[in-house]
């Protein structure tokens, strides 16, 4: 259970209260104990005998080690020195430590340091850290390495497949998956997710129930079975903590990428970008000291705009288990950002002026004891209130109507956005949200007239460079865009048919729907979890008849002999019972990626049912 | 020291003492008739009550088909029941008559039935057999030849010592065997399941006949070096110990003619004169024990786990024996009418003669407590009370109140001596009596004991059948053999089944028994259908493995059927790498592909670039086209980049099997990324040549077309780009045709940009639209006004408004072109844009739109706040 204690503020309690994983008794923290353990053993052998250690790790490693091996961690383990692999300082310690994916060139930058070392006179000892499993590739390189080193080298695996990116979502961190999945047919990233699964199952219990939408979705489930096969299955935590898992196979739906969501964090990510769950800004210090210098520092201006003054780019990780802002206002729509803002502010402001005009001393003890996190808060508070008013910028609304315009008239076949597109390139819109609004035409109108295709792509090449001509090549393999009357089915009619079109959204209240994350419809991916869960069909092949849908274990057949009832798909035999509620969970995996509209979506379903909790898995 | 002696009757029938009831093990199952528990024998009988070992004889075996002359034949038991090995000793009646007699060595099971019988060659002696821990007999042979053979007679290893002249005596240990040669060089060979390490000289001549009196070796179990160690006694007395290649002699002291380690131990007894010693491996205070003169012994041993038990056996040939058991200061000496001999076991000693097999072993106390009346422990009480009930005596109550604070005590006592007894009966029995006691039992017994006991005693009754021939004592299976060794016994005696059902009943993953019967069951069948069989009972036990199975069949060159199990094998990783052991590249790339295991599917690429060494790789590649993993064999190369063996291999890959667009289209993106202007221009010439013969060879294809068409045109903008560089050294060289135009436009090089536009096709709607927003951004709006004169504008003037008033131009000239607006919503929109909400919102009533209208009113909003 992740007990959280009760606070003053009550929109952390309520965020505490109707988090998706935040209350659940299921922690997404056992999966990076497990590999801190590991870590921490190796980094405690070198410590027991008081040597400090300098810590080496990759680029891409950097986010993963961020997130499952925090600084302060490291820093009680005898980590004493941090060291890009790319950049390597002056190394202080006798003992060096590198973390890095298993990669040849990789060791290579590390064989090249301890050569430099070397020529320096410098005697150090190596750990070699592989974050993930190694491949056999590896061997040679690590054999001559271990040969050249003698004792001063050695190697360890970590086995981390699954990073917990927040509460509730697990990624595989893939750079490329989809493109390797997709587009190049490299099927290592199917073995991977099965392998995942595999690894949930033993931290968290075996899965009774799996449903597999898609082709490689399908391929997943067979690899899980055969895997279960061949591991011994005592290995599984002994009780079922995860009743269902779900996994949807991208191409299933590929509208939802494309589309342009209105919550917060998705539109963060639209207009700044998550890189690694951090973003990079101006600092609001800087930016927030010339609209709000007058005010006290708890009194945010919003609406203000930002700070012409700084432009001094920050690093901000979102998701800190220290920010206690953010998940309150992550998943909420744009129209009521505001409005949660301004909550903070007030609850912040009461509880200052409630403690601070007491006189007893406990609660001048409290006030003491709150100033770290006031200040903590307060910061945070200003970074959103510029986030905000960035997205609140005039450009920021006009680009966001202007999707908002494309997607309605793509969707209703309007001739004249062909040319409104056209134009957008000759204005050198970004390339990615061209790119978007002509997957979401083709795939909406089942293909682009075969002369207009002609000229588009031509746009795209003269507005954007000729070297994109491979991009559209792969697009069009990838069945994303494509010529009128090529094969394929017609997403339109699929949003009309299954009555996911949401017209009359009203976009300033609390939101109970899942289709308020793009207030136009509701993600089609989400439709189909959604239906799983929801029908008391015992086979679900039933529900989705022009899809490619697998179950493990099988459904019976009619002509079985078992007198037992068929059992619809979200049956959960152990369910986990916390008090008098009992908890259920639900793996849903995204092969290919998710999107942040996807995440907020499954947070509403776990809102509308407060004991159905979603763990959200994705490859990239 | 206590001596005591015991008259054997043993032989006959007409006399059934305890010992003979004891050894009916062939009455299993069979129940007690009568309720009275028989008292049985102890020895030594005249021990002095709770001092020293006490001590049972059990008739284990009764032999019917052993027609073994014990005084003239070599008879080695393999320790823990397990069997005999018999081979007639070569005497002058046998070299009188040799040719009457064949040579042989004969393996009987510890029931003396005939397992196997090896023929030996007439110009081979056996020099000395031995058996290993795990029941593989080794025998030693003159012209020195080493063979190793299973019960079955299966050799495991046969080999001649070439390099060695002549073995003069051997000494065995648990997995091995030490030679002396003719030359008094010591050798050591390993053996352990099916490897015969070659002879390692362990130390060279050191002692000449003359001076060698005999000698011993010590198991690297019990050796302070933790490998064999040698003794040689020396008849001027001492002896040289040789540990690690290193000799130490220890000169003087007891001449010792004769000596015998332990194989349960560091110990050793040794003969000197009319006196026996025993003690441990260090030498020091050896306990010294008189023989009596007619008592010379013929073989002596030492069992069990502690420093002073030893047995020996004298008498004369053909003539009655004594066993002599000394334990602790105790002398048992047992008289038997017939020669027998004697071997060692680690709680006891197994007399063989011509007709039994007996074991006389130590009882534990908990087993003395029920057995022996004379102790009048609670366990006995217990035993006594339980058979006054079977017999509805009344003096059951008093019994069991007598014992009331011990009855736990007692039920255990009773519950463990079970394992003592060989008679089923006599088990169960005891099992009755503590099922009956703990009847009395408030609480803190565990009932579990009994229901584990049974398990075992099932077990042991089993494998003590006649058919199965292992005599084992629960001790024995206890401490010694395990469960795991006692399976591979039974496998190798081909108890397959009963194998299985033991590793069941004992929770043991049966998995080492199946892949033993899977051998057999390969060699007994010579067709490939013996795998469906394999498959139908592996299938009982969860993650059973097919590896070993399918090495096996391809070890005995049965490649096809190495083939078919291996494609049973669920585990891709093991798979895979005896599929390419065994050349099946198709069907490890098959599998490893289908598997998504990269690992595996990198390991078949591996091999195969290993095997063929140099381009073409056709068998590779024809084999990735085959499986179609191209996507696995992209990434291969990527991963593989920095090595330069890989660098070329994709390229290779694609030219040679004709995937001529990829290769193009690789060689394209490669080129993109060349920063040289003049080395991408001439790569890219050569890619559009490369796209061009495609399509002269494979007729249209629009992708390649397409792509073609788009490299052409990056040739002809990186040349013009190159020339402008060249010209004005301005350098656009890599920015994109909107850039380039715009950058050309923003420097008044019109005619360049118009002879660029006409060069790649510029439509003029697009030109247009840079054009205005290149004169817009660099503030040249009179050159914007001189453009906009030349010609009516293709795109409407919307965009020149939208220009002007984002780039601040004077607002006549943005007054300008929004009057040349014609398009009422356009006109709003530009109205929007520059903030003019009145004549938005008179545009929006023209329209009569309301949308508009309220666009424009909240416009109005936004720019005249309410204060």
């Amino acid at each position: 259970m992740a007990n959280r204690t009760e606070t003053p503020f009550s929109f952390i309690n309520e965020t505490n209260k109707i988090s998706n994983m935040r209350s659940a008794s299921l922690s997404l923290e056992t999966l990076k104990d497990m590999v801190k353990t590991k870590l921490f053993t190796i980094l405690d052998r070198i410590h027991s005998q008081g040597n400090l250690v300098s810590l080496g790790f990759d680029a891409d490693s950097m986010y993963v080690v961020d997130q499952v091996f925090p600084k302060s961690l490291m820093n009680e383990h005898g980590a004493d020195q941090f060291f890009l692999l790319e950049d390597p300082a002056q190394i202080s310690h006798r003992f060096v430590l590198f973390i890095i994916k298993p990669d040849l060139s990789r060791l290579e930058a590390i064989q090249k340091i301890a050569h430099q070392q070397f020529l320096q006179g410098n005697s150090k000892v190596y750990h070699v850290v592989f974050l993930t499993r190694r491949s056999s590739l590896l061997d040679e390189k690590i054999a001559a390495m271990r040969a050249e080193f003698k004792n001063e080298i050695s190697f360890w695996d970590l086995g981390l497949v699954m990073v917990p990116v927040c509460d509730d979502v697990l990624s595989m961190e893939l750079k490329c998956g989809f493109r390797e999945l997709y587009l190049e047919r490299n099927y290592s990233v199917i073995k991977n997710v099965a392998q995942s699964i595999i690894d949930l199952q033993i931290c968290y219990g075996a899965i009774p129930k799996m449903a597999g939408i898609g082709g490689f979705s399908r391929n997943v489930i067979e690899i899980v079975k055969q895997l279960q096969m061949e591991i011994d299955l005592s290995l599984f935590q002994s009780r079922s903590l995860i009743s269902n898992c779900i996994i949807i196979d991208r191409r299933e739906d590929m509208t939802t990428p494309m589309l342009f969501a209105s919550t917060f964090e998705s539109l963060i990510d639209e207009s700044i970008g998550i890189s690694q769950g951090k973003i990079s800004v101006e600092s609001p210090a800087a930016s927030s000291s010339s609209s709000s210098s007058s005010s006290s520092s708890s009194s945010m201006s919003i609406g203000g705009g930002a700070g012409a003054g700084g432009t001094k780019m920050v690093d901000y990780k979102l998701h800190s288990d220290k920010d206690q802002i953010f998940p309150f206002i992550k998943d909420l729509p744009i129209a009521l950002i505001r409005q949660a803002i301004g909550r903070v502010d007030r609850e912040i402001d009461l509880y200052v002026s409630q403690v601070s005009s007491s006189k007893s001393l406990q609660d001048i003890a409290k006030y003491k004891d709150f100033l770290p996190l006031k200040k903590q808060l307060e910061n945070r508070l200003k970074l959103y209130v510029t986030l905000f008013n960035k997205l609140k910028s005039d450009e920021a609304i006009e680009l966001r109507d202007l999707r908002r315009d494309f997607e309605i008239g793509f969707f209703g076949n309007d001739e004249t956005k062909i040319p409104a597109l056209d134009q957008l390139m000759n204005k050198q819109f970004p390339l990615d949200i061209v790119l978007r609004a002509l997957i979401l035409y083709s795939l909406f109108q089942n293909g682009i007239n075969d002369k207009k295709y002609e000229a588009l792509k031509e746009s795209i090449l003269q507005n954007y460079g000729f070297n994109h001509a491979f991009t559209i090549n792969n697009l069009e393999q990838l069945g994303l865009i494509r010529p009128q009357g090529a094969k394929g089915l017609k997403i339109a009619d699929f949003l009309k048919s299954n009555n996911l079109i949401v017209s009359d959204y009203q976009t300033d209240t609390h939101p109970t729907d899942v289709g308020y994350v793009f207030q136009s419809l509701v993600p089609v991916s989400i439709h189909i979890i959604r239906t799983l869960l929801d029908s008391s069909v015992p086979n679900i092949r039933q529900l989705f008849p022009n899809r490619d849908v697998s179950e493990f274990p099988e459904p019976l057949s009619a002509s079985s002999s078992s007198s037992a009832p068929p059992e619809p798909f979200l049956v959960s035999p152990d369910p986990v019972v916390m008090g008098q509620q009992r908890e259920r969970f639900t793996l849903v995996y995204f092969i290919g990626g998710v999107t942040y509209a996807e995440i907020s979506a499954l947070r509403v379903m776990h809102r509308n049912d407060p004991n159905h909790h979603f763990i959200i898995a994705t490859t990239d | 020291m206590a001596s005591s002696s015991s008259s054997s009757s043993s032989s006959s029938s007409s006399q059934p003492g305890p010992s003979m009831r004891a050894g009916l093990v062939a009455e299993i199952g069979g129940d007690r008739s009568g309720s009275t528990w028989r008292p049985v024998e102890l020895l030594p009988k005249n021990r002095a009550p709770g001092k020293g070992p006490v001590f049972r004889r059990a008739r284990t075996f009764n032999f019917d088909d052993w027609n073994v002359d014990v005084d003239r034949s070599y008879i080695v038991a393999s320790s823990n029941g397990g069997a005999i090995a018999v081979s007639r000793k070569i005497d002058d009646v046998v070299k009188l008559d040799a040719s009457n007699y064949k040579l042989c060595i004969d393996i009987y099971s510890a029931a003396g039935v005939r397992i196997s019988s090896l023929p030996l060659d007439q110009v081979n002696s056996v020099v000395g057999m031995g058996w290993t821990e795990d029941e593989e007999l080794v025998a030693v042979f003159s012209p020195p030849s080493i063979l190793v053979v299973t019960v079955f007679g299966e050799h495991v290893s046969d080999r001649k010592l070439e390099e060695i002249e002549g073995v003069r005596d051997c000494r065995f240990w648990s997995h091995g065997v030490v030679l002396m040669t003719l030359d008094f060089k010591l050798y050591d060979i390993q053996v352990d399941r099916g490897f015969v390490s070659p002879p390692a000289l362990l130390y060279g001549s050191v002692l000449d006949r003359e001076k060698l009196n005999n000698w011993a070796i010590i198991d690297p179990k019990y050796s302070s070096t933790r490998g064999v160690e040698v003794i040689l006694l020396q008849n001027l007395g001492g002896f040289i110990t040789i540990a690690a290649k290193k000799a130490s002699p220890v000169i003087g002291g007891t001449k010792f003619s004769y000596m015998v380690t332990s194989p349960f131990g560091p110990y050793l007894a040794c003969l000197a004169g009319p006196n026996a010693y025993f003690g441990d491996l260090s030498f020091q205070n050896l306990t010294a024990v008189p023989l009596p003169a007619q008592m010379r012994p013929r073989q002596i041993v030492c069992f069990g786990t502690r420093p002073s038990y030893v047995a020996y056996c004298s008498g004369s040939k053909d003539g009655p024996s004594t066993v002599v058991i000394l334990a602790e200061g105790q002398e048992i000496v047992i008289e038997y009418k017939e020669p027998v001999v004697i071997a060692s076991e680690i709680d006891g000693v197994r007399v063989i003669s011509r007709n039994y097999s007996e074991f006389i072993y130590q009882l534990s106390e908990p087993a003395l407590n029920a057995c022996d009346p004379s102790r009048l422990a609670p366990a006995h009480i217990l035993v006594k009370a339980y058979e006054s009930f079977l017999l509805k005596k009344p003096q059951v109550w008093s019994k069991i109140s007598s014992i009331r604070g011990d009855l736990l005590k007692a039920v255990n006592d009773c519950i463990e001596a079970t394992g003592f007894e060989f008679d089923p009966a006599d088990q169960q029995f005891l099992l009755k009596a503590a099922s009956f006691g703990r009847n009395y039992i408030d609480f803190g017994f565990d009932a579990n004991k009994i229901v584990e006991k049974c398990k075992w005693l099932r077990i042991l009754n089993s494998v003590r059948e006649k058919r199965v021939g292992m005599g084992i004592t629960f001790t024995q299976l206890e401490s010694s053999l395990t469960i795991q060794n006692l399976l591979m016994r039974l496998c190798s005696r081909r108890e397959h089944l009963l194998a299985f059902n033991v590793s069941q009943l004992c929770n043991v993953p049966a998995n080492e028994v199946l892949e033993h019967w899977a051998r057999a069951k390969i060699l007994a069948s010579g067709s490939d259908d013996v795998a469906d069989v394999i498959r139908s009972k592996f299938s009982l036990v969860p993650r059973m493995s097919y590896i070993n199975i399918a090495k096996f069949a391809q070890q005995i060159q049965r490649t096809s059927l190495a083939t078919k199990l291996s494609g049973m094998e669920k585990r891709i990783g093991p798979q895979v790498d005896l599929l390419l052991q065994l050349d099946q590249f198709d069907a490890a790339l098959e599998r490893a592909a289908r598997s998504g295991d990269l690992d595996a599917v990198f390991k078949v690429f591996k091999t195969l670039h290993q095997r063929e060494r140099e381009p073409p790789f056709q068998k590779m590649f024809s084999l990735i086209e085959k499986n179609s993993v191209e996507g696995f064999f992209l990434r291969f190369c990527r991963d593989q980049a920095v090595n330069p063996v890989f660098e070329s291999l994709l390229r290779t890959y694609y030219t040679t099997r004709g995937k001529m667009i990829q290769a193009t289209n690789e060689e394209t993106i490669k080129t993109l990324a060349i920063k040289d202007v003049d080395r991408r221009v001439e790569g890219l010439q050569r890619c559009v040549a490369g796209y061009g013969a495609i399509l002269a060879e494979k007729g249209p294809n629009p992708r390649v077309e397409f792509t073609k068409r788009a490299m052409e045109n990056q040739t002809n903008l990186l040349l013009i780009q190159r020339t402008y560089r060249n010209e004005t050294g301005v350098d656009l060289v890599g920015q994109n045709l909107h850039n380039t135009l715009a950058a050309l436009i923003q420097r008044e090089e019109m005619d360049r940009a118009e002879q660029l536009r006409r060069k790649l096709h510029v439509p003029d709607t697009r030109y247009w639209c840079i054009v205005v927003q290149a004169l817009g951004k660099a503030k040249k709006f009179a050159l914007l006004k001189t453009f906009s004169d030349r010609a009516s504008s293709p795109i409407g003037y919307s965009l020149f408004v939208e220009v002007c008033a984002e780039n601040d131009a004077p607002p006549d000239e943005v007054r300008r072109y929004f009057s040349k607006v014609k398009d009422e919503s356009e006109r709003f929109e530009c109205a929007m844009k520059l903030r003019d909400v009145d004549t938005a919102d008179a545009i929006a009533k023209k329209l009569k739109d309301r949308e508009k209208m309220a666009m424009a009113q909240k416009l109005r909003a936004k720019l005249n706040p309410p204060r």
